[in-house]
């Protein structure tokens, strides 16, 4: 292949020689060029990301839910419709009476507890059935407090 | 073209038979309960194309009685190396549908090779757990290999990072392999854990009871405290797997990776300053703290349902992972009770054991009164969360958030457990106990003799907090290093654990501690 090539107002007269060669031979007027192609570098493997659901949900610290939530070791057997004294106690204001709907994490009364007035919320929603405890009153570690049957 | 060489020919017809695990119809039956096979997992897990199988034609050699059984070669488990992010693992992946995934003399010496070039090459080990049980038909060769992973999953304890992903039944003996490794995974609706079943249940006890009950993801997450997170399917416990692995370093000798964060170390978070409310009986939410301090979206909590009274987690600061420790006042005042004393000691050791630094939130009134917890021992069980703290050589930073009363402030890492630097918001407690109690021991004298016992004792309540229920009487001693903003809580943790990376501590000679449990 010959080709006339001008670079800045100088012409020259280039020839490359066989492209597949190694090394092509690049004649320009008459002085004799090596060229030495390189390898391009085999594209590197890219792992795709593993499609499978998100490992942890990504809440953001500047909005954090702090979603209340019933814990199974609150339920004893023979207690799944009570509310129960998580720690023993003294109940300082009971915020439901027997008849009252309530719904899933109303605060049915306030325990002090350990230093803190700890609001004890319904498990489930229903119908006050039963009020087992006044203000003023001693409660015992895992004491069945308050019944709140489920509305049929 | 030339004719392929027959040899090469029955390699690849052997290749695509081991593929093929227990055949068409056990891989369907195993696709019709939602579970994935042991191939499938692992190519979920591990990079895409990473997976190197080992020993694939292994097959059962005993017969002894004589029960006449297909040889499939790979027996029951699927063993091999690959990457994770571009990171090293080693995974045993059982294949339910080869003889149930079941445990025999094979499989527990392929299982124990794997486990034996993880530790030579330091890097972690993975467990997809999908098994039946002991083989019967192995008798007691099936027992002693349980017998040599379980020795191999406690002496490489600590040396590098073990996860148990349970996809299917572990019952029995079994599930002692996933109780000894760092963390368990477990998987919604077809996972279970026990050991003794149902069936043997009812004949001793009489009690019926289905296996979900007794011993699955739910009951393990939230009643045992056996299992540290839930998955809602196989595809989610090995994105989680993953996700955790980048938390933890490949062995006890490397530090735990870092990653870019976007999240600026010096974001003051305005909302903090307000997070304590004025009076100090109404509760608040340490986990919000907790997601407001740590790189946005970073948190991991372990056992998130069980023990709510603590938490605990790993998270990332700077980039930097963190073991996250704290109270949480809005469930049981923040009490520390067995559970939440077992959850924070055996959390705080698995931080120590992988180089991970740890920040503790302390708002915690004290240990859980009662006959009950005294008489099953919350002695020990407090006693391991101080033998913890003051054994780990980690970098360790505590804040005191609000209450640190009594023996709960001096487990929760108080400063001369060893901790390295020990910050206190203002609205900080540190007592030995309460304002009221205090005074009924301390004034009992004065209270009687006084006209109005009443007033006078909340006189001197009233005085008595005003002299403790502020952090200057800790800090004027020397017990706290700083009195911070809560705001400015990020920076100062971020810094710190700057200024500690390279906090040599070394243990003093020993075979090893003896902590109580």
């Amino acid at each position: 292949m010959k080709m006339k090539l001008s670079v800045e107002g100088k012409t020259f007269e280039v020839q490359v020689g066989d492209l597949t060669a190694n090394p092509i031979i690049v004649m320009i007027d008459e002085e004799r060029l090596e060229v030495w192609p390189v390898e391009e570098p085999a594209p590197a493997i890219v792992t795709p990301p593993v499609t499978s659901p998100v490992a942890f949900p990504k809440h953001s610290a500047r909005v954090p839910v702090p979603v209340w939530k019933p814990r199974k070791t609150d339920v004893l057997p023979g207690t799944e419709n009570s509310v129960i004294a998580p720690i023993p106690g003294v109940i300082v204001e009971v915020n439901v009476a027997v008849g009252d709907h309530v719904v899933y994490g109303q605060v049915v009364c306030l325990l002090e507890a350990m230093k803190m007035r700890n609001p004890l919320r319904a498990a489930k929603p229903g119908i006050v059935t039963e009020v087992k405890i006044k203000p003023g009153q001693h409660v015992h570690y895992h004491e069945p407090l308050i019944v709140i049957m489920p509305e049929s | 073209m030339s004719q392929e060489d027959p040899r090469i020919l029955e390699l690849r017809a052997m290749r695509e038979k081991v593929r093929q695990g227990g055949g068409k119809a056990r891989v369907d039956a195993q696709h019709a309960k939602g579970k994935l096979t042991a191939r499938e997992r692992l190519d979920l897990l591990v990079d895409k194309g990473t997976f190197h199988e080992l020993e694939p034609y292994v097959s059962h050699q005993g017969d002894e009685l004589g029960i006449a059984m297909e040889r499939i070669p790979g027996d029951g488990v699927v063993t091999g190396y690959g990457k994770i992010e571009g990171r090293p693992v080693y995974v045993y992946s059982q294949d339910f549908t080869v003889y149930g995934g079941t445990m025999s003399d094979m499989v527990s010496r392929k299982i124990c090779r794997l486990m034996d070039l993880a530790l030579r090459n330091g890097a972690p080990l993975v467990g997809l757990i999908d098994s039946g049980g002991a083989r019967i038909q192995e008798g007691v060769k099936s027992l002693g290999g349980y017998a040599e992973i379980f020795r191999r999953n406690a002496r490489y304890s600590g040396c590098i990072p073990q996860i148990s992903v349970m996809l299917g039944p572990c019952a029995g003996g079994a599930a002692y392999s996933p109780a000894i490794t760092d963390i368990i995974i477990m998987v919604k609706g077809h996972s279970y854990m026990f050991l003794t079943g149902p069936d043997v249940i009812r004949a001793v006890t009489g009690e019926v009871v289905d296996a979900e009950t007794l011993g699955g993801c739910e009951t393990h997450m939230s009643i045992s405290g056996t299992s540290h997170f839930a998955a809602d399917s196989d595809e989610h416990a090995l994105a989680m797997t993953r996700d955790l692995l980048s938390y933890f370093p490949s062995n006890n000798i490397e530090n735990p990776p870092s990653a870019p964060s976007t999240d600026p170390i010096d974001r003051m978070d305005e909302a903090l300053n307000s997070i304590v409310p004025i009076d100090p009986m109404v509760p608040y939410v340490m986990h919000e703290v907790v997601e407001r301090l740590v790189d946005d979206g970073s948190w991991r909590e372990f056992q998130p349902t069980w023990a709510c009274n603590a938490l605990t987690g790993l998270a990332r600061m700077g980039g930097q992972p963190v073991g996250i420790v704290g109270q949480e006042p809005s469930v049981m005042a923040g009490v520390i009770d067995i559970d939440a004393a077992d959850k924070i000691c055996r959390f705080v050791r698995t931080c120590d054991c992988f180089n991970i630094p740890i920040l503790t939130l302390i708002d915690s009134p004290g240990f859980l009164p009662g006959v009950d917890q005294e008489h099953r021992g919350i002695i020990r069980h407090g006693a391991k969360v101080l033998y913890a703290y003051a054994e780990a050589s980690v970098p360790k930073v505590s804040i005191v958030t609000r209450k640190a009363y009594g023996g709960a402030y001096v487990v929760m890492s108080s400063k001369y457990l060893g901790t390295d630097v020990t910050y206190a918001w203002p609205s900080a407690e540190i007592a030995v106990m309460g304002a009221e109690g205090a005074v009924n021991i301390l004034f009992k004298k004065q209270i009687e003799s006084a006209l109005d016992k009443v007033a006078e004792a909340k006189r001197l309540a009233e005085d008595y907090r005003k002299r403790f229920n502020n952090p200057y009487f800790a800090a004027a001693s020397g017990y706290i290093d700083d009195i911070i903003e809560p705001r400015e809580t990020r920076l100062k943790v971020i810094e710190a654990f700057r200024a500690l990376r390279d906090k040599s501590s070394p243990t003093p000679p020993r075979k090893h501690g003896n902590m109580p449990v």
